[in-house]
């Protein structure tokens, strides 16, 4: 049995009620003791990453006869889990002054209480999703699936701002409509194939009941996606959750829809090309509705929430296109999208805390005020714009070369396709330096005269977010290489 | 563990006059000696796992002599074992459940409080306990029928004697449904006698073979059907529930759902040849009433009448699982019934509880109870979570592993149990999410009414038993072969055939 493994997804479980009962007496530091078996989570599976394309790392146990519980490090999974635990690492870092400034707020006072739930909470969120990422068979997936929805609605519920309790209740009904669809495929996948395990879903090509299995979970995991029609309950889940949970809920989250995308349908081969330019124009209509709604949005992060959107739509074009480039690029860009975007959600966590204000209207000229925070702000922007160096560029570049490549060589439709995903991309452009530019230049207003810049441990968290993005922009191969591999393997 | 079922069985029955004696002089404290001994019964159960995982443990005691050749039989197996632990275990906690509740009902006013009313009380409530277990361990079918009489005359005097409301008129309904059950099913093994010569369930085996198996198998499962309260025989259901006390209606919800599968998984393998051909209109059966009752859950204000009737709704997923025909299916069934054996004690405690500190039933009245009532609404999350089939509680695997089944079933023939299989996995499991979702909500939270503002804790003797059944449902849950493995020792032997 691979312990080591195995600790990697139940530590932060088995940490729980350690970090709840401490957490009574230790108030706000208790995110120290929630860092520890995140820290060790991101360890282990980063020093996974260096071989993990010669030896992937699996260890399985029988739970119920017929059922295995297993986990699986291969290229494709890793880099995803890696991505989950670094990110959970850098937003306990950010959450612990952004806590104490809600809790404040919420509980007119200190409240250990609050503290100690919410951080054994959000373990049990981080568990759970990478328990989602290295689950092997349908069963453990849609186990840790459920494990990841009920903590994350809690944190909205219990910490979030606004209508809280409603937004949360519509999050949570949106993800189990999502969770039903996929659990309905899923168990028609076992009748089908008599197997739970992931790696047996490729036995369902050709089966005439295929197209049924794969509309099921596509469904299903458009929800977790917000894809456009099924995205009703993301811009204010997004907005209203603590900054330090959106930038999880968004970057972490959602995109796991795509991977699970890559990981399960792709293998049953030829069903999801069949349906290639419904899903392509899908994900474009996401794409642009997102873009064009967050041009309208004056809540900052509201606005990012329709930005996510929008680029979900472009892991979706590049998951469905069912092509080596197409998939990789997609799964590169969770990666790209994970760090820019956390980056952004926390900048503009970092300017509400600061100045108490979320509307776009009231903000202007801060970069005088708050220069690093610009200085992030604007990395995160280049890298959601896919521009060099940041590893937005070489993920946006992959989606379009893997989705469009045979379109345009021979001037099919796909190239008036590929136009419009252009102008979306043009579009991610504007929103973003638009966006910069109402909140970090022009005049100055009165009453942000005496703002300061960010606190140390948050500027920490933002720093560390764009410094892994340009690394990984200059020299992606780390991930690409086994990424490409796996990928390569799944299409067959 | 076991060395003796007889004795077992004996013990419960034999304690019952005790209590009652007792009980007239030392009144409601009789309830812990009750406790007691389903606490004993329990722990003796619990041990036994390990053994019915290899061996089936058969006692048999001489009866009637021949031509009849009766003999009184008693069988613990994979299946009886697992069963009639958790069920009995329900009855532990509704036991001292019933200390602090059953004392503010017998001073309502229509009750008058007396040590002889808490002695026929546990008497009864005991008996009650004892004839399923009789029913359970049961190897021939006379004797199953007559601890089906026994268990139906018990919980009918319990309703009778303590229900709210018209409970005379009540009680008879409820008599009346179960009774008219009862003889359905007393027509099949009459007829099975007919047929085979014998009243053992063993000797079914070969039952398919005469003319009359049909007729039997469906008198045996309509029957079983009312005790289930399968749409158009569940008139007795949600007023017998909602108009019981919340300890009996525990039991009573316990009772329905793993009695009525305990013996379809018993009797009804036996004729899958003949009930296999029209086994689809049952599982259509099971759907209608898994949504009708999902959709009435949706539209209660009433605490115990949504829990009625959510369970109504849960119960048929039972239904629905043995009538696949798939190992996975009845595997699932059984398990099912399990966790919503627990699930449905639990939400009935809960329902108890609050009228006890709310003194009041209407969801609509009520509201922020959360923080007043930490204990019940963790229970209740319990109950709820199993019922929807939600990790990491136990029903999420037996509802997962029954669906499956049914899935199985669906692609192997016909359309119609493919789209009962699809809408059982979406369309229903969407329903019970609702009901639930509303139901916390409003009792939960929101805003705190005012005269609710001095809502103090619930006492020991009720947070006990909702923390053990719930904790109970988790452990099940994250350790699922605990329970599953002496169940998928029969089920294999039961498909090997």
């Amino acid at each position: 049995m691979n312990l080591q493994l195995w600790l990697a997804v139940l530590l932060p479980f088995i940490a729980m009620p350690v970090v709840y009962l401490l957490g009574r007496s230790m108030g706000k530091n208790t995110s120290w003791i929630a860092l520890l078996p995140l820290l060790y989570s991101t360890v282990y599976l980063g020093s996974l990453q260096m071989n993990i394309a010669d030896t992937p790392v699996g260890d399985y146990i029988e739970w119920l006869p017929g059922i295995d519980f297993g986990l699986y490090a291969d290229g494709l999974s890793n880099p995803i889990a890696l991505l989950i635990a670094l990110l959970s690492v850098i937003m306990l870092l950010f959450s612990n002054l952004e806590m104490a400034q809600n809790i404040l707020k919420q509980y007119g006072g200190e409240n250990n209480k609050a503290y100690a739930t919410f951080y054994a909470v959000y373990l049990g969120y981080v568990g759970g999703m990478l328990g989602v990422v290295l689950s092997t068979s349908l069963f453990e997936f849609y186990f840790f699936f459920e494990l990841m929805i009920i903590p994350s609605y809690l944190l909205i519920n219990a910490y979030g701002s606004g209508e809280k309790e409603k937004i949360a209740l519509s999050y949570l009904l949106w993800s189990i409509v999502g969770a039903v669809l996929f659990v309905t495929g899923a168990l028609a996948a076992y009748a089908l194939t008599g197997s739970f395990e992931l790696s047996d879903l490729a036995l369902l090509t050709g089966s005439p009941y295929a197209g049924m299995v794969v509309i099921l979970m596509l469904l299903g995991f458009g929800v977790k996606l917000a894809m456009f029609g099924l995205h009703l309950w993301q811009p204010a889940a997004y907005a209203n959750a603590p900054t330090s949970i959106s930038a999880l809920l968004s970057p972490a989250m959602s995109g796991l829809a795509a991977y699970s995308i890559a990981r399960m349908l792709i293998p049953i081969t030829g069903t999801l090309q069949s349906y290639y330019m419904l899903t392509l124009a899908w994900g474009l209509v996401t794409m642009i509705y997102g873009g064009l709604m967050v041009m309208s949005e004056t809540d900052i992060k509201r606005l990012l929430a329709y930005s996510s959107m929008s680029q979900m739509g472009y892991m979706f074009i590049g998951v469905v296109s069912c092509t080596t480039l197409g998939v990789t690029g997609s799964m590169l860009h969770y990666i790209s999208h994970g760090f820019g975007k956390a980056a952004l959600f926390l900048c503009m966590g970092a300017i509400i805390y600061r100045t108490g204000i979320r509307d776009i209207r009231e903000l202007g000229g801060l970069a005088a005020r708050m220069p690093v925070t610009a200085t992030v702000f604007f990395i995160g922007a280049l890298n959601l714009a896919g521009i060099p160096p940041t590893i937005g560029y070489p993920s946006k570049m992959m989606i379009f070369l893997g989705a469009f490549g045979p379109g345009v060589e021979i001037l099919s439709a796909d190239f008036y396709v590929a136009l419009v995903a252009l102008i979306s991309t043009a579009l991610t452009v504007g929103y973003t330096t638009w966006t910069m530019r109402r909140v970090f230049f022009g005049p100055l207003p009165e009453h942000l005269a005496d703002v300061e810049e960010a606190p140390t441990m948050m500027l920490l968290a933002m720093v560390l977010l764009i410094a892994f993005s340009v690394v990984l922009g200059i020299y992606p191969r780390p991930i690409i290489d086994p990424l490409m591999e796996a990928v390569a393997g799944l299409i067959g | 563990m076991i060395t003796n079922l007889l004795t077992l069985i004996l013990a419960m029955f034999v304690a019952a006059p005790v209590v009652y004696l007792l009980g007239k002089s030392m009144g409601k404290k009789v309830s812990w000696l009750v406790f007691l001994v389903f606490l004993g019964v329990t722990v003796v159960l619990g041990l036994s796992f390990p053994e019915v995982m290899h061996d089936t443990i058969i006692e048999e005691y001489a009866w009637a002599p021949a031509p009849i050749n009766l003999t009184f039989g008693l069988l613990a197996d994979g299946l009886s074992v697992p069963m009639l632990f958790t069920y009995i275990f329900v009855f532990a906690g509704a036991t001292m459940f019933s200390m602090p509740y059953m004392e503010r009902r017998l001073k309502m006013d229509d009750m008058e409080e007396s040590n002889e009313a808490y002695a026929r009380y546990y008497a009864l409530f005991l008996l009650y306990g004892a004839s399923v277990g009789g029913c359970m361990l049961a190897t021939n079918t006379l004797q199953f029928f007559m601890f089906f009489e026994m268990m139906l005359i018990f919980s009918w005097l319990l309703v009778f004697l303590y229900g709210y409301g018209d409970r005379k008129r009540n009680s008879m309904t409820y008599f009346i449904y179960t009774h008219i059950g009862g003889g359905v099913f007393m027509l099949g093994i009459i007829g099975a006698f007919w047929s085979v010569g014998s009243f053992e369930i063993a000797d079914l085996v070969h039952i398919v073979d005469y003319p009359n198996a049909f007729w039997v198998g469906l008198a045996i499962t309509i029957g079983l059907l009312f005790k289930i309260g399968a749409f158009g025989f569940h008139g007795w259901m949600p007023v017998t529930y909602s108009e019981s006390p919340a300890p009996l209606s525990a039991v009573l919800g316990a009772t329905s759902v793993m009695l009525s599968t305990y013996s379809m998984a018993r009797l009804l393998p036996y004729f899958q040849g003949v009930l296999e051909p029209v086994s689809h209109i049952f599982m259509v059966w099971a759907l209608v009433t898994i949504l009708y009752a999902g959709v009435m859950a949706l539209a209660q204000k009433d605490t115990k009448k949504l829990v009625a009737y959510l369970s109504m709704s849960q119960m048929n997923y039972c239904v629905l699982g043995v009538f696949t025909y798939v190992a996975f299916g009845v595997l699932g069934s059984i398990s099912y019934s399990i966790s919503h054996g627990l699930a449905i004690g639990l939400l009935f405690l809960v329902s108890g509880a609050l009228l006890y500190r709310t003194d009041s039933r209407d969801m609509t009245e009520m509201g922020g109870l959360a923080e007043r009532l930490p204990i019940v609404i963790l229970a209740s999350l319990a109950g709820f979570l199993t019922i929807g089939g939600v990790p990491p509680a136990v029903g999420f695997k037996s509802k997962f592993i029954l669906l499956s089944g049914a899935m199985v079933r669906g692609f192997n023939s016909g359309t119609t149990e493919l789209i009962v299989a699809i809408l059982a996995g979406s369309l229903a499991t969407l329903l019970t999410l609702a009901y639930e979702f509303r139901a916390v909500w409003k009792i939960f939270y929101g805003k705190l009414p005012k005269k609710l503002e001095d809502v103090k804790a619930v006492p020991m003797e009720m947070a006990l038993p909702l923390i053990a059944l719930g904790a109970l449902a988790i452990i099940f849950g994250i350790w699922p072969k605990l329970v599953t493995d002496p169940i998928e020792v029969f089920i294999e032997h039961l498909f090997h055939h």
